[in-house]
Parts: structure tokens; C-alpha cells; sequence
């Protein structure tokens, strides 16, 4: 190998584990808010930084990893749930069925009544609107970043954030007078 | 007055979820490891022909050299190669830094027993290309000796996982993985019995005592299945066997659906007889969970339990024929199910009894033909 190959090669290994580094744990939290399962959110958090050096060694170009990997992490998110769905059962799917469900790791720590309710009523929103406020405010993504993982219109995410923040404060309000 | 609730603040406390460093230092570490084994194909080695003899030196070493010498494209042809070939170490390599990426107790026993499956496939193949070959002998009996060993290594890993599984009490799928792996150690040994004659190969002592190993899987699994039993129904009986009675009713029912999708989606590779089976194997199987619902109706919860664990019991065994088989001639099925149904004494009164029904009528002997390769492979 060339030292110019063999350099190429060192830096992109090393993009790659810079990227790890500084969005790892964002991937794991969002994975762990989207699923509720520290197991399955470790697995997601692997499988994607699995599938993202799969695609960078196979000469795919990244130009922007955290995009990238939140793509890859919503992607596996979206399989997860369309496995849990699916008709077809193979031996994955007969092993989630029986599994027993995990606290998720935000049950862990007491940050007031308030906190509780959101995180619940995050949880009963449509799909979408539940990963693109997680997004917005949790993984702190600005529009532009979001409409590229999401491939949705920015008027559309707009329309998201300002509905799905009405409805958790609506959600809230209910629950707090009964 | 209630307090104004602003959810956009509250939802940027989501941010303050605790971190799990372990994983994320452990996951950093596997990532490492996959990276040397499967580089970046874009800046490969000029040749990777050069190399192919230097493969069988020791594996320490192969990491750094794989590293070095070779691409992802490397490692992606490696994946057909076979025992004794020059690739053959680098597609183990691959998958063990495959394995070793996944961090969950289940999702590395899921890996790993795709790669028993390869293994299988694998023997398969070796064995069929070595009739055809009738030279170096002695070179592929030692090959052989070696996929064998693979063999054994595999199953060792996802044992190791199912105990996990089992200590985490996660007990219905310790009793799938064993389920699958007594198959996998059934299957490998039918496919090694159908091919050593005798012609191609002698059976060396190295090649008997992996055969040994094999054979003593089948007889491990099937102890640990039974233990695992044991466990469960302790851990019900101190419990009252109320709430687990209904628990396991309702595994078994989703067992009995699972099972019914598999056979609905390989109806085409099924003949008319193995359909008729298969159809009434289920039938017998739904009247034993009737029988438990039945049982936990009346308060009898103990009993219940009982009959609904071996239901689910029952059905690991058939999925695990269903998944693993990778064809099934009538002989191979015969041998499959006599063998199952001696090593069998345990189960409970009501199942033995449907399947000495079942022995008397050869139709009644379940199953199917499932497609060659149905696993998908891991990664």
C-alpha cells in the first residue's frame, strides 16, 4: 500500500472514530428516547456505527457525520418497529415478543412531575412528531439538519414543532388539573 | 394557581439522561477491532494474490497483516471461501470482530448462531467439493477436522450466551437458542455421518474426537433445556404459579401463531404430506393449550403451567427445525425425529401421550421442508 493510500486510509479511520466520539452518546440517547429499551438502543447505537463504516469503507462519501448517523440510527428505528409489526415472524421477532420489557433509563433519576408528563406524552405523539421534537430539542438539530435526515419540507417541520409542542402542552395542562 | 407548563424547556431536560459510559467505552473498543479486520475497501492493498499462503500463521498476527494487506473487498470475498482455503481465516476473523461489536447477551447469540448456520452450510459444501477432489487427503482431513472445530467453537459461544440469557432470567429464549443449537448439532452430525464413508476420508482420531464434541452438544443442550424447565417452574411454584401460568399460556400462544406463520410462509416448499404434518401437529398442540387454559380456568394453575411450558418447549423444538433444517430428505427427518423423540423422556405425561400417538402413525410425524438456507446471515 502506498503512503498516500495508507493515509487516506488512517484518516478516514480516524474521521470515522472522531465522529464516534463526539456523537456516540447523542445516538444512544436518541436511540434510548425513541425505543425506551437501553438493550435495544445499544444495539441500534451499534448496528449504526456498523452500517455507517460499512458504507465509508465501501468508498461511500459522508459529508456531514452527525446527520449521517442520525439518519442511519432513524432508519434501524424505522426497522425496528416495522419487525415488531410484521406478519412474518423469524427468530428475532419471537425472541422481542417474549422479551421483558426494560425500564427505560430516564426512570432512573427524579426530575419532577413535570418531566414525567412530558417524556409520557412525548411518547403519545404520532411518530414523526415525536422524532423531529426529539431532534429539535434534545439532539439540539437545526431545521436544515432535520429536513435532511427526515426528508421532510422545512415549512413542514415547522408545522411539526408548533403542533407537537401545543399538543405536549395541552397534554400537560390536562393532566395537571385532574 | 397551576404553574405554566413549558414543555420546549422540559423537553431540553431530556438532554440530562444519564450516559452510559461502559457501553460506549466497550462499543468503542469493538469498533476498533471491526475496523482492522474489514478496512476501507477505497484505499486497498494493489494485490491481495501475493498474500494467500501467509494465511495460516498465527491469528495474533493476522489482525496486523490483515490490517495492512487487505480491504473490505477482501473481506467480502473471503465469505465463500471454504476450510483450507486462503480466505478462510480472514471471513473467521470478520465475524468475530462482527460478533464482538454487538454487546447484548441476545444479540450476540442471534449472531453467533448465524455463524453456526454458515458453518453448517459451510460443511455442506466442503464435504461435496472434496468427493469431486480426490487429491491431498490428508490435507483435507485436517481441513475438515478444522471446520469441525469451528463447528464446536461456534456452539461454544452461543452456549455461553444462551447461559446468560438464562442467568438473566430470560428464560423462553435460553430454551429457543438450546433448542437451535441441539438441532444445529444434530444437523451437522447427519451431514458429517452422510459424507465420511470411508472413500474420501478415514475418520482420523482428530476427526473423532470433534465428532465427540458435536455429539456431546446435542446431549448438553438437552440437559440445559430441561434445567432451564426446572427453574422456571421453581421460580413459578415459589411464586404461586397463578400469574406465571397465565405468562406462559399466553408465550405459548404466541408460539403456536409464530410456528403457524413459518409453515403458512414455506407451504410451497412443503408436499402435501409434510403439510398434513405439520397441520396436525399444531392441531395437537392447540388442544394441550386448550387444555391449560382450561386447567387455569378452574384454578388448577399448577398444571396449567406445566402444560403450557411444554407447548412452548415443544415449539422451540419444531422452530428450530424449521429455521436450521437446511433440506429435508425422508431419512434425515426420520433419523431427526426418532433421535428427538428417545432423548426426550422428560416431557410431560399429556405431550408424551400425543407423541406416542404420533409414532405409531408415520403420517403423525410432524414437519416440513423448509428452504435451503433460510437464516439470514448476520451481517
Amino acid at each position: 500500500m502506498s503512503d498516500v493510500k495508507r493515509f487516506r486510509n488512517n484518516d478516514l479511520e480516524r474521521q470515522f472514530l472522531d465522529a464516534y466520539d463526539q456523537y456516540a452518546e447523542a445516538i444512544l440517547r436518541h436511540a434510548y428516547l425513541r425505543v425506551d429499551s437501553r438493550a435495544i438502543a445499544q444495539d441500534l447505537t451499534s448496528e449504526t456505527f456498523v452500517k455507517t463504516w460499512q458504507f465509508v469503507a465501501g468508498g461511500g462519501e459522508v459529508k456531514n457525520f452527525k446527520s449521517f448517523l442520525y439518519r442511519v440510527c432513524n432508519n434501524l428505528i424505522i426497522d425496528y418497529y416495522r419487525s415488531k409489526a410484521k406478519t412474518n415472524v423469524s427468530l428475532e421477532d419471537v425472541a422481542e415478543q417474549s422479551e421483558p420489557v426494560q425500564e427505560a433509563p430516564y426512570k432512573d433519576i427524579d426530575m419532577g412531575i413535570a418531566f414525567e408528563s412530558i417524556k409520557k406524552h412525548l411518547d403519545s405523539l404520532p411518530h414523526d412528531y415525536k422524532q423531529i421534537l426529539i431532534h429539535r430539542y434534545i439532539d439540539e438539530l437545526d431545521i436544515v439538519e432535520i429536513k435532511e435526515i427526515t426528508g421532510k419540507s422545512m415549512t413542514n417541520i415547522y408545522t411539526i414543532i408548533h403542533r407537537g409542542l401545543k399538543m405536549l402542552r395541552k397534554k400537560a395542562e390536562n393532566e395537571q388539573k385532574n | 394557581m397551576n404553574k405554566k407548563i413549558k414543555p420546549k424547556l422540559i423537553l431540553k431536560e431530556l438532554k440530562q439522561l444519564p450516559s452510559d459510559g461502559e457501553f460506549l467505552k466497550s462499543l468503542r473498543e469493538g469498533l476498533v477491532n471491526y475496523i482492522k479486520i474489514n478496512p476501507a475497501a477505497a484505499y486497498e492493498a494493489e494485490s491481495f494474490e501475493r498474500a494467500p499462503f501467509k494465511m495460516k500463521i498465527a491469528p495474533i498476527a493476522l489482525i496486523g497483516i490483515i490490517a495492512v494487506l487487505s480491504g473490505a473487498g477482501t473481506v467480502a470475498a473471503s465469505q465463500n471461501s471454504l476450510p483450507g482455503e486462503a480466505l478462510y481465516n480472514i471471513k473467521l476473523l470478520s465475524e468475530k470482530a462482527r460478533v464482538a461489536v454487538a454487546l447484548n447477551p441476545k444479540t450476540k447469540a442471534d449472531l453467533q448462531l448465524t455463524l453456526v448456520q454458515k458453518r453448517i452450510n459451510e460443511a455442506k459444501e466442503f464435504l461435496e467439493k472434496a468427493k469431486m477432489e480426490q487429491t491431498a487427503r490428508e490435507q483435507q482431513e485436517s481441513d475438515l477436522n478444522v471446520a469441525i472445530n469451528n463447528f464446536n467453537e461456534n456452539v461454544t459461544g452461543v452456549y455461553g450466551w444462551a447461559d446468560n440469557l438464562k442467568k438473566g432470567g430470560n428464560f423462553e429464549d435460553a430454551i429457543q437458542v438450546n433448542s437451535d443449537l441441539k438441532t444445529a448439532a444434530s444437523v451437522y452430525q447427519q451431514i458429517l455421518e452422510q459424507n465420511l464413508d470411508g472413500d474420501i476420508y478415514e475418520k482420523t482420531s482428530e476427526i473423532n474426537e470433534s465428532m465427540a464434541t458435536v455429539d456431546e452438544w446435542k446431549n448438553k443442550t438437552k440437559n440445559e433445556i430441561e434445567d432451564i424447565d426446572q427453574k422456571e417452574s421453581s421460580g413459578a411454584k415459589s411464586a404461586g404459579f397463578e400469574n406465571s401460568a397465565q405468562n406462559k399460556i399466553n408465550a405459548a400462544s404466541k408460539k403456536v401463531e409464530t410456528i403457524e406463520k413459518i409453515i403458512q410462509k414455506k407451504k410451497n416448499n412443503l408436499d402435501s404430506q409434510a403439510r398434513q404434518l405439520s397441520q396436525q401437529k399444531l392441531k395437537d398442540t392447540k388442544q394441550i393449550l386448550e387444555n391449560a387454559q382450561s386447567d387455569y380456568n378452574s384454578g388448577d394453575f399448577e398444571n396449567a403451567f406445566e402444560k403450557a411450558q411444554s407447548v412452548v418447549k415443544s415449539l422451540s423444538g419444531a422452530k428450530a427445525l424449521l429455521e436450521i433444517f437446511p433440506e429435508i430428505n425422508s431419512d434425515s427427518l426420520k433419523n431427526f425425529w426418532d433421535e428427538d423423540k428417545n432423548g426426550n423422556e422428560s416431557k410431560k405425561p399429556e405431550l408424551k401421550k400425543q407423541e406416542s400417538k404420533k409414532t405409531k402413525d408415520p403420517e403423525k410425524k410432524e414437519e416440513t421442508k423448509p428452504q435451503e438456507n433460510n437464516r439470514e446471515e448476520g451481517d
